[in-house]
């Protein structure tokens, strides 16, 4: 039987940290938290899990794209609202800081306007540095076809970060 | 116009994926919820439920707290408003109803669609956040939409399409239907009063229901859910441009259900014939519905514009079209297994799928590629192709006083309101 309460202890900081970086905020990072534990309950359920971090690294990021996905889609139905996270980026701080807040937030607008699948992809070998044989694995794909997803999701999100850059003024 | 170049975009996107990968992330989580979620696992995951709005708002940062509380606000200034105007009987708000709906991640449901005129077709639907679709319909054909491929399986004949999406919507191919849904209720709540109309308590599909009829974009939607849950049991809506009328119906619901990833799967069967069609998967443009009426003219007997445009006309010409030129080189190649290998991967079956994408982004500008709430009108039905300075189809695009003219020699412009009063007698989408 699975000992749940020592996956928690040991995974949990890692749950927390790739959720988070993601959605950039307290309460979506602990929805997904919460999330992530019982979707692994259900893998569980279904089939051995061998590998208990690239597992949970995985329900992570795509639980948090899911949540960015539902943030960004809200926010264009209702009314145009700002992320919360690039709004605490902004607090005072040094300029540096306050910039690369505002580019992360950007590129969490950026990553909820992907494919599902590409953004899973980007997110596991670009942040994360998941090799593509692991992500593959991961998502049950082959490796040739992580390539093709993480080559347009390059590609798509150059565009998206320009026309945001050109949008919001903060074009190079 | 500011230009950005490759290696400009290759830069931002590298400082932007270090800005995403260092961003600041507090130490955590807090015990209280790593406590939490090992008391629900430890008593069964199925019974754990999700944090309490409390347990949300006190882990939020300023501005997210006060939007949560704006928003209880909001929903619970709508439920007193329902309870003190409304008759008595229903318990759910219309706005109930779409807050449900954005808790959903997955569905399945049986849409069943009436042609006006013909028998229903009935089809198993399911959905999965945030864009995969998968319908099976009661004529035997499977159609799986992933999001940038869309494929279309014939188990009977051992057939697939698959059709490879350019310019695919960022959100995918297919509208989730009950975003669709959510998005209808939005809209009609946004309108005036008279885009939402309470329909009492009845008992539907065999269950207590609260009805809501829906105003929004000249079409109607009625909205049946559950008093208590406020979860949609059955949602029917109609539409039909120019031509028969389509009654849809989704009924039979279950919710947040798990539904296993290979039934999304966009990769056709080993044993299959398959084919596979590029598609232009962008928004209908004025363009294309000018190539339809061209089209359209050129198929006809004597090259005038037929009598409407709908899906039933484009059905006759690519039917006549399969039958002069496939049928007449191929003979009965439906009923042979090894001729229709055959036909499929021929170049005339190839330009026939083209043009049956053709023709339906054409009729797309009519349905998707319009706004809202664009007045359009036809007057082409037997106007001889290239006749000189006959309007056949004009429309006001959003946000202008103007409208586009289209021409018999298929020519485009924009006129003053005024200028249609001479035009010739036109049928609407009505």
């Amino acid at each position: 039987m699975t000992d749940w309460k020592s996956i928690v202890r040991q995974y949990g900081q890692l749950v927390w940290h790739t959720a988070y970086r993601l959605v950039g905020n307290d309460a979506d990072a602990l929805d997904c938290f919460q999330e992530v534990f019982l979707g692994a309950v259900k893998v569980d359920r279904r089939e051995p899990v061998g590998d208990w971090s690239a597992l949970l690294r995985h329900l992570a990021t795509a639980r948090a794209l899911d949540l960015l996905r539902r943030r960004y889609r809200r926010r264009d139905r209702i009314e145009p609202e700002v992320d919360p996270s690039v709004v605490i980026s902004q607090e005072p701080g040094p300029r540096q800081e306050a910039e690369a807040g505002e580019l992360a937030g950007r590129m969490r607008a950026a990553l909820a306007e992907l494919p599902a699948q590409q953004a899973e992809v980007f997110c596991l070998c670009r942040l994360d540095g998941m090799t593509y044989r692991d992500a593959a694995t991961r998502l049950g794909v082959d490796t040739n076809q992580i390539g093709v997803l993480l080559h347009r999701a390059c590609k798509r999100l150059r565009r998206q970060l320009a026309s945001a850059g050109v949008d919001s003024g903060h074009s190079k | 116009m500011t230009v950005h170049r490759e290696s400009d975009r290759d830069n931002l996107l590298q400082e932007a994926t270090r800005a995403l990968r260092q961003s600041p992330v507090p130490a955590g989580p807090p015990d209280d919820a790593i406590a939490e979620i090992e008391e629900a696992l430890e008593r069964g995951a199925d019974r754990h439920r999700s944090l309490s709005l409390i347990q949300r708002s006190r882990a939020m940062k300023p501005l997210t707290k006060f939007a949560a509380v704006a928003a209880s606000l909001l929903v619970i200034s709508g439920t007193v408003a329902w309870i003190l105007t409304a008759g008595g009987g229903s318990s759910v708000a219309l706005a109930n109803v779409a807050s449900v709906l954005d808790n959903i991640h997955s569905a399945t449901f049986t849409g069943t669609t009436t042609k006006e005129g013909e028998p229903p077709v009935t089809a198993k639907c399911m959905f999965l956040e945030p864009s995969r679709s998968r319908m099976e319909s009661s004529r035997g054909m499977v159609i799986i939409c992933g999001d940038s491929k869309m494929i279309t399986l014939v188990p009977e004949r051992n057939s697939a399409f698959v059709f490879d999406l350019d310019n695919a919507p960022e959100d995918g191919i297919v509208k989730n239907w009950l975003e669709d849904v959510r998005e209808k209720i939005d809209q009609a709540m946004a309108g005036s009063e008279n885009d939402v109309e309470k329909l009492g308590q009845r008992q539907i599909d065999g269950r207590d229901a609260v009805g809501f009829r829906l105003r929004v974009e000249n079409q109607e939607m009625i909205v049946w859910a559950d008093p208590v849950t406020a979860l949609p049991i059955r949602v029917e809506s109609s539409n039909g441009v120019m031509g028969p009328k389509f009654h849809h119906v989704m009924s039979d619901f279950s919710y947040n259900v798990d539904l296993d990833e290979s039934l999304f799967s966009v990769e056709p069967p080993n044993d299959y014939n398959v084919q596979e069609v590029s598609m232009d998967a962008s928004k209908p443009q004025e363009r294309d519905f000018v190539e339809l009426l061209r089209v359209c003219a050129a198929e006809q007997k004597d090259g005038v514009f037929p009598p409407t445009l709908n899906g039933s006309e484009v059905e006759k010409i690519v039917s006549r079209r399969i039958q002069e030129e496939i049928s007449a080189k191929y003979g009965d190649w439906r009923a042979n297994a090894e001729l229709r290998k055959k036909v499929m991967q021929s170049e005339e079956f190839k330009e026939f799928m083209e043009l049956g994408m053709k023709l339906g982004r054409g009729l797309g500008f009519l349905q998707d590629g319009l706004p809202p709430d664009a007045v359009w009108r036809y007057a082409g039905k037997d106007v001889m192709l290239d006749t000189p300075d006959r309007p056949i189809f004009w429309y006001r695009p959003a946000d202008s006083d103007n409208y586009r003219v289209i021409y018999a020699d298929l020519g485009v412009h924009e006129v003053a309101a005024e200028a249609l009063k001479g035009f010739p007698e036109a049928v609407g989408p009505e």
